[in-house]
């Protein structure tokens, strides 16, 4: 690693240029709309850093200080660069991939323009194999990464799909007004913490992060219907369902048990009594899976949350857009009829899942 | 997977670090009267750009559950380094903006506050963007352990 701020800066620029290489190199598409802003913003930084080098040897007296401020520099601008790198990586990545998962990545693509519509969103999505569901930032509002399983594959791809809502959810935060939890969720969120007179401070954080997963799930809910509880009821699964934070929250995710209470209750709210029936039938294990483990189910489990705080999660997601809730069901239980345009895949993948449909 | 929020963490941290961090080379170029080499408009606007930092942090003092989601971990971990509560932690803010703010009115902003005082003012928004650089850090490490 370099001792001084010169050699620091010095091996930044030669880095930089090897992404210039990078980006020259045939075979990989990436997009100057991915790129430019990013390494406008790094050459500023390299600049600035570049300026104040200079100022550095033009100081007298004792100039530690204003040193260890450009080390700092220095390091936010190695971390943007590794995030550069990175970025293009994630490029080079789906291109190895996409001639073994062009038909994967194609579905990807078209249930994401799928859901764009009823969330009025639009955005690149950049699949990638790796080893999970998850969504990554490349541009907020642009570009973004979704990791698929290593395992997926068109004969799986239905089961897969409503998933994908949940992470496409992770997106629409960006194109929210404020990241700040909504005030009719951080009322009773209020509410709810300030009874714990030990803990408040926990349940206040633990309360955020789950509004944003709950968020999610009621949106995979409104816009998969049906098949997004199946989908992630097969996907939940842990030793203790109703497990609480500790003192010091690093679990994110709402208890599993919560998560399925809200997204059947949200089901039975929008949709027709019938689909609620058959996502019950479907999930049926998962409730057996509840029930055994039933003892991990502490007193104070459901002193973390109440039905208003659910209730208020989905009245600020209705207010984020309109889903089509109505032409999804007619699609999955009117088979015959034709189906919207906009709901093909959805509905496709409910008659999937839900057999007896 | 809550990847999402991870990286935005880290990306809002790596940002609010940096806009400290200017706010502390804002000081030094003060301290060393270079403020023409980079111009009073730039250097007042770093300070500036710190200033709404920490007055962000002390209207969560006022507030627990006032909703600035993004700052609340910084808000923690500042009363945490300094072992404050959130009423012991407002006059510590409250002198930091007093400071700031001294120094983006005054004509000669290398004489309007003492040595002693800059010093005091750099450790405080040190300390403040040493706990960003730490959040950076822990998201960081929970990416890597995530490849993204």
């Amino acid at each position: 690693m370099p001792e001084t701020v010169d050699e620091k800066l010095s091996d930044l620029e030669t880095r930089r240029d090897c992404i210039d290489e990078r980006l020259a190199a045939d075979g990989v598409p990436t997009p100057d709309n991915v790129f430019d802003p990013l390494l406008a913003d790094f050459d500023t930084l390299l600049n600035e850093i570049r300026f104040d080098i200079e100022t550095l040897a033009t100081l007298s007296g004792d100039t530690s200080d204003f040193y260890e401020e450009i080390c700092s520099d220095l390091w936010d601008a190695h971390s943007n660069l590794q995030k550069i790198e990175k970025i293009i990586s994630y490029y080079e990545l789906h291109t190895a991939q996409e001639s073994d998962k062009t038909a994967v990545f194609d579905n990807v693509r078209t249930v994401v323009d799928e859901l764009c519509h009823p969330l009025g969103v639009d955005f690149d999505i950049i699949p990638i194999c790796w080893n999970q569901t998850a969504l990554v930032t490349f541009i907020p509002e642009a570009v973004y990464g979704l990791w698929l399983p290593r395992n997926i594959s068109t004969a799986s791809f239905n089961e897969f799909a409503p998933l994908i809502a949940h992470e496409i959810a992770h997106v629409t935060r960006d194109y929210r007004e404020s990241y700040a939890l909504p005030d009719t969720v951080n009322q009773e969120r209020r509410r709810i913490a300030s009874e714990f007179d030990d803990r408040e401070k926990t349940v206040t954080n633990a309360l955020s992060y789950w509004y944003e997963e709950l968020y999610c799930d009621t949106i995979g809910t409104l816009t998969f219907g049906p098949a997004y509880v199946v989908s992630l009821t097969r996907r939940l699964f842990s030793d203790n369902p109703y497990k609480l934070p500790a003192r010091q929250v690093k679990q994110k995710h709402p208890p599993d048990a919560l998560r399925y209470r809200h997204v059947m209750n949200t089901l039975a709210d929008e949709f027709p009594e019938e689909l609620h029936r058959l996502a019950e039938k479907e999930t049926a294990d998962f409730g057996d899976h509840l029930d055994q483990l039933s003892a991990k189910r502490t007193p104070e489990y459901t002193d973390w949350w109440n039905d208003r705080f659910l209730d208020a999660i989905t009245e600020d997601t209705k207010q984020f857009f309109t889903p089509d809730t109505g032409e999804l069901a007619d699609a999955i239980t009117q088979p015959e009829t034709d189906t919207a345009d906009t709901v093909t895949l959805r509905a496709r993948a409910n008659r999937n899942l839900l057999e007896t449909v | 997977m809550s990847l999402w929020r991870v990286q935005h963490e880290k990306e809002t941290y790596t940002d609010l670090s940096r806009s400290l961090n200017k706010a502390l080379k804002a000081i030094s170029i003060i301290r060393h009267d270079a403020v023409d080499r980079y111009g009073r408009d730039s250097i007042q606007q770093q300070l500036k750009d710190a200033d709404e930092i920490i007055n962000r942090l002390l209207e969560i003092s006022h507030d627990p559950y006032y909703t600035d989601e993004e700052l609340q971990p910084l808000y923690n971990g500042v009363k945490n380094a300094w072992r404050d509560s959130d009423d012991t932690i407002r006059p510590d803010l409250q002198n930091i903006i007093s400071s700031l703010q001294s120094l983006q009115d005054s004509t000669q902003p290398s004489h309007a506050l003492s040595d002693t005082e800059l010093d005091r003012l750099k450790n405080r928004l040190e300390d403040i963007r040493d706990v960003a650089n730490e959040t950076v850090e822990e998201n960081k490490q929970a990416l890597r352990g995530n490849f993204a």
